[in-house]
Formats: structure tokens, sequence, C-alpha cells
């Protein structure tokens, strides 16, 4: 799949969100888009899903089933989650059979008869990730997919993640909290500037976790960013 | 549209236009066709073209309340899931069939009260003809002022009674070929039923017209407006 100079603004007249993006999707591939909080990242994923056509330029080879969850799930929705899930199942025309496998995993299985609504934001954000999953998409796109969740899914997600890429999926993440780092060659967009730049993430750097007093959690990060170590407070 | 229709009368939404419909016949009818019988299928064919006037705004209000009960976060999986073009069509298409639902209620005290005196089954045909279509162009309207196009939900509901109104109003002047032909219609009914079925090919083109230019104006907003 290839991306060739494209541009995009929301309105006729409205400054461009992006501009000049020339980009190819690796096939089975993870792909991390880094960028600060409105650079874009979230509209280049719309577009790399299909939410959205570029105002200019050309996206070519998009595959047919593409898989997508957004940064927030929509949870106002008068559905049970399990019901949620089957409409989703039956508007892609995929087997139901998706559903229970991918809630089995991501720990979601008890959740099913929920009303949406009533779903942890955690839970909601599970439901967003299934809905995504159960495609068996050969490009999936998530938006913060890490957002929200419980410790147990969020440490198991990378490992879904590289299984989907080890079987030919592109998988393309957007992620502020590094979740993704420890994964080998993994590739990695940086959207700034309205535009976006490529590259690996470099192998000499590394994640280190430490648990820290909430109260003494933004005086670490004050110190280890003044000893110059990008550092941030989950 | 399943997924919009479910969601749709899942939620209180659809009860809006339900009731307001219910009050809307509950006045118009509140007291019987009367006369001979040549004046109640007159009265009959005149209420029912009156009534094709009235619940259009009912009818766009309904299609703008289906579409709006999906999120905007819902629309963005939805046109991944089923892919841009089928989601586009989708939400208007559900909304159509609730509209018609709506429209095809509204005559049926004067059709039974017009069935005894003999209104021809030419005559009801077209007049529910009619009531599709009003409801059709009402549909293109509720998509044209729905949360996807015009984010703020007061802007949109003064736009969507805005040309309502204006509708009515154009139609009284010389330039009521650009509205959908209401004034026409009830105009024609009034001068019988034989005029209103010789009218009604062109007033029927008209209104799709109307539909067809009301519809891809909104495919042609929705291009940026996921």
């Amino acid at each position: 799949m290839q991306l060739e100079q494209i541009a995009f603004r929301y309105r006729r007249r409205a400054p461009w969100v992006l501009r000049d993006v020339t980009l190819t999707v690796p096939r089975g591939r993870i792909i991390e888009v880094n960028g600060a909080n409105g650079a874009g990242k979230s509209t280049l994923l719309r577009l790399l899903a299909g939410v959205v056509p570029p105002v200019r330029g050309r996206v070519s080879g998009r595959p047919a089933r593409v898989g997508y969850a957004p940064e927030r799930f929509p949870a106002a929705q008068p559905f049970t989650a399990g019901s949620y899930l089957g409409h989703m199942a039956r508007i892609r025309g995929v087997p139901a059979d998706g559903i229970a496998t991918w809630s089995e995993r991501l720990d979601f299985t008890e959740m099913l008869g929920t009303r949406l609504p009533e779903l942890s934001k955690g839970s909601a954000h599970k439901a967003g990730l299934i809905q995504a999953l159960i495609a068996s998409a050969d490009l999936l796109v998530l938006d913060e997919p890490f957002a929200g969740l419980d410790t147990r899914t969020r440490t198991a997600l990378p490992g879904l993640l590289s299984e989907l890429a080890a079987g030919g999926t592109s998988v393309i993440v957007s992620d502020h909290q590094g979740d993704l780092r420890e994964l080998p060659e993994i590739v990695r967009w940086q959207v700034s500037g309205h535009t976006v730049t490529t590259g690996q993430v470099p192998d000499e750097y590394a994640t280190v976790e430490v648990n820290v007093r909430a109260d003494e959690a933004d005086a670490l990060v004050a110190r280890l960013t003044a000893d110059g170590h990008r550092a941030h407070r989950r | 549209m399943r997924f919009h229709l479910s969601g749709y009368l899942r939620s209180t939404r659809a009860l809006h236009p339900v009731l307001a419909l219910a009050l809307l016949l509950a006045i118009v009818f509140s007291s019987p066709l009367g006369g001979t019988p040549a004046q109640i299928r007159q009265g009959a064919l005149n209420a029912i073209a009156d009534l094709a006037t009235l619940v259009f705004p009912i009818c766009a209000w309904a299609a703008r309340g289906l579409l709006d009960t999906e999120p905007d976060a819902q629309r963005h999986v939805s046109a991944v899931s089923a892919g841009r073009a089928r989601a586009l069509v989708a939400g208007p298409a559900a909304a159509y069939v609730f509209s018609a639902a709506l429209a095809l209620i509204s005559p049926v005290y004067p059709l039974a009260e017009a069935a005894g005196p003999g209104l021809s089954p030419q005559v009801v045909l077209v007049a529910v003809a009619l009531l599709l279509l009003s409801a059709l162009a009402a549909t293109a309207l509720g998509a044209l002022t729905s949360r996807a196009v015009i984010p703020s939900p007061a802007t949109s509901i003064l736009v969507l009674l805005g040309v309502c109104a204006v509708n009515v109003i154009i139609g009284l002047t010389r330039l009521n070929a650009l509205t959908v032909p209401m004034i026409e219609w009830m105009r024609a009914a009034g001068h019988g039923a034989t005029a209103f079925t010789h009218a009604f090919p062109l007033l029927a083109l008209r209104t799709v017209a109307w539909t067809a230019i009301a519809g891809a104006l909104y495919a042609w907003l929705r291009r940026t407006r996921p």
C-alpha cells in the first residue's frame, strides 16, 4: 500500500493537517506512529484506514480487508457488547466465531452481555479493538490501542499484534506511551510539521519501566529529562 | 441498514417524530370528513395532499435523528467495515425506511373514511406514492442537516426548519420550479382527482430531481466530513 503526495484538510480554506506525505506501508510489519498532540496522527490513521480520502494525492494498494479501531470507542450506543460485535461481524460478512475467540484473548468474554454504555473505559476500548480484530484484516489500524487497558491486556497486546504481523498483516498503531518499543523490527513514523518522516527505532534505545510513588513521579520524570532521557509519566 | 434502524429504534429518539406525527394527526383529523360521498372523497384527497406537506418536516427530523444516533467514531468504524460508499448509502436508506413508514401511517384515517364513498384505487395509489416521494425528499434534507454535515445541533435544526419554510414560501412564487412542489400538489388535489393524477408524473419528477440534487450535495459534502 502506498500514499503518494497526500494532503488533507477537513474544510476548504481550513489549515492543512497533512501535506506532501509519501509513505509505503510494509507488509507484515508493525508500524508505530508517533507525534505530539494535534500533530495529525489520528488524521493519518483515518487516511490509511480509508475513513476519509485525501484531498490531494493518491492512496493505492489498500487491502480489501481493513480493521480500524478509533482512539475513543463510541460506547454511547443502545446495544450489548455481544450484539454490537454481532452487527459488526455481519456488516463485514465475517463469521461471528471470531467474536468469541478475540473476546477470550482480550479477557472480554464476561462483558459480552453488558450494555455498551455501562462498560468501563478500558472494557469499551477492548470492544473497539475486537471489532477491528474480527475482520481478519490485511491492514489493521489502531489509534492509541493501549489507552485505558488493564495491565494484563496491555502486556498481552504487543504479542498479539506481533502474531498478526507474522501472519502478513500490516499493523499501524499510534502510541504515546511506548508500549511497542521493545518489539523487534518495529517501523517508526513521526508525524510533525504537517508531514510524516519514517525510520526505524534505533537499536541503541531501550524502554525502562520504573514503579515510583505517585507524589514523586513528576519529579523523577523531570530529573530524567534533565539528564537527557526521553521520559514521561503514564 | 439494519444496524442503523436497530440502534435508532432502541433509542428514545425514534419516539420524538412518532409523537409529533400523532399530535399532528390528532389535530388535523379532530373532526370527521363529512358531507356527501363526493365531498368525502375530495376531503380525503385534500387531506392526503396536505399531509404529504405536513409530514415533510417530521420525516426530515426523523431522518436527521436516525443518522445522528450513530456516534461520530462509529461512523468512522462503519466506513471502514462496510466501505465508504456502502456506509454513505446505508444511513440514508435506513432513514428513508423509517420516514416512509411514518408517511404511510399518516393517511390511514382519510383513506378509511373515503373507502366507503369509493375513492378510486388509482387515486389511492397516486396518493400513497406522493407520500413516499415526500418522505424521500425529506430524508435527503434530514441527511443534509445531520451531524456529519452540520456539527452544531442548533444550526442544523435551524437549517432544517428554514429549508421547509423557504420551500413553501418560494413555492408560492415564480421560482417554484426550485422547490419540492408542495404547493402544486396541494393545488392539484384541490382541483379534483383527475387533475391530481394528471399532475402527478411531473410533480413526482420534480421531487425526485430535488432529492437527487440534495443527495448529490450530501455525498459531496461527506467526502471530507467522515
